[in-house]
């Protein structure tokens, strides 16, 4: 996905968490690997404490979120533009989201 | 989470019995595997966990020494069992450390709140991607 899109202007944050019986040591290589982009900055979140400060009633996990540029995040944890899970579902609709976001502020700036 | 609950709870109760049993040094296998099992539950006690895992195998490893009068059997089973729950430890504090980040990308690193949202905002000229997933 991120191949196909090679705006420089675009942050990726990879976050991950344990969720299932199985995930019970930080990423390893072969999880970390398959995203080789250097616009990604990974962390591993043991705590959860991302998804609680997305929401607090359930754990947010194989979830993707757009934010466009001049969002902040101030109080709460800001809504997202698009958000989705699990990701293979919105994989669609987020590339055509991510692609139309950045073609349209492209277009603004300039 | 449950059935590692469950799995270490068992390896905890097999691991006393097998303490009282005479000749076969299970015990200490067993409570190393069962701390194993614990990490996944209790991440935040996970270095303690797996370094008490690493103590239950160096017991282990004397009192297998120690067993020489236990049969040629029994002997051998210490020896696997031993084995495997050195391999299972192993396992552990291999997967306890994070791997190294993709050429181009800073090391992955523990998340915190409060730096995650200074970078989130620090990126605020341009579009942000949050992705969250689980390792496996």
């Amino acid at each position: 996905m991120l191949r196909d899109l090679r705006d420089p202007n675009v942050r990726v944050f990879v976050v991950w968490e344990p969720v299932l019986v199985t995930d019970w040591h930080a990423p390893g290589a072969g999880a970390v690997g398959r995203i080789p982009d250097a616009r990604v900055t990974q962390f591993w979140d043991s705590p959860r404490a991302l998804s609680h400060a997305i929401r607090r009633d359930h754990i947010v996990w194989d979830y993707v979120a757009i934010y466009p540029s001049g969002m902040r995040w101030s109080d709460a944890f800001p809504a997202p533009q698009f958000s989705g899970a699990p990701v293979v579902r919105v994989i669609d609709d987020f590339r055509r989201q991510l692609i139309t976001g950045r073609a349209a502020a492209s277009s603004g700036g300039s | 989470m449950r059935g590692g609950t469950l799995s270490s709870s068992v390896a905890a109760v097999a691991s006393a019995l097998a303490a009282l049993s005479c000749c076969l040094p299970l015990g200490p296998f067993l409570l190393a595997a069962g701390s194993a099992g614990f990490a996944g539950v209790f991440l935040s006690l996970q270095p303690y966990l797996i370094a008490f895992s690493v103590l239950m195998l160096a017991v282990g490893f004397v009192q297998a020494f120690r067993a020489r009068k236990c049969g040629r059997r029994r002997r051998a089973l210490n020896i696997a069992v031993l084995l495997c729950s050195t391999g299972l430890v192993a396992a552990m504090l291999f997967g306890y450390v994070p791997a190294s980040a993709p050429a181009g990308q800073p090391a992955v690193a523990a998340f915190h709140l409060d730096s995650f949202r200074q970078s989130f905002n620090a990126a605020a000229d341009r579009t942000r991607v949050v992705v969250l997933l689980s390792p496996t």
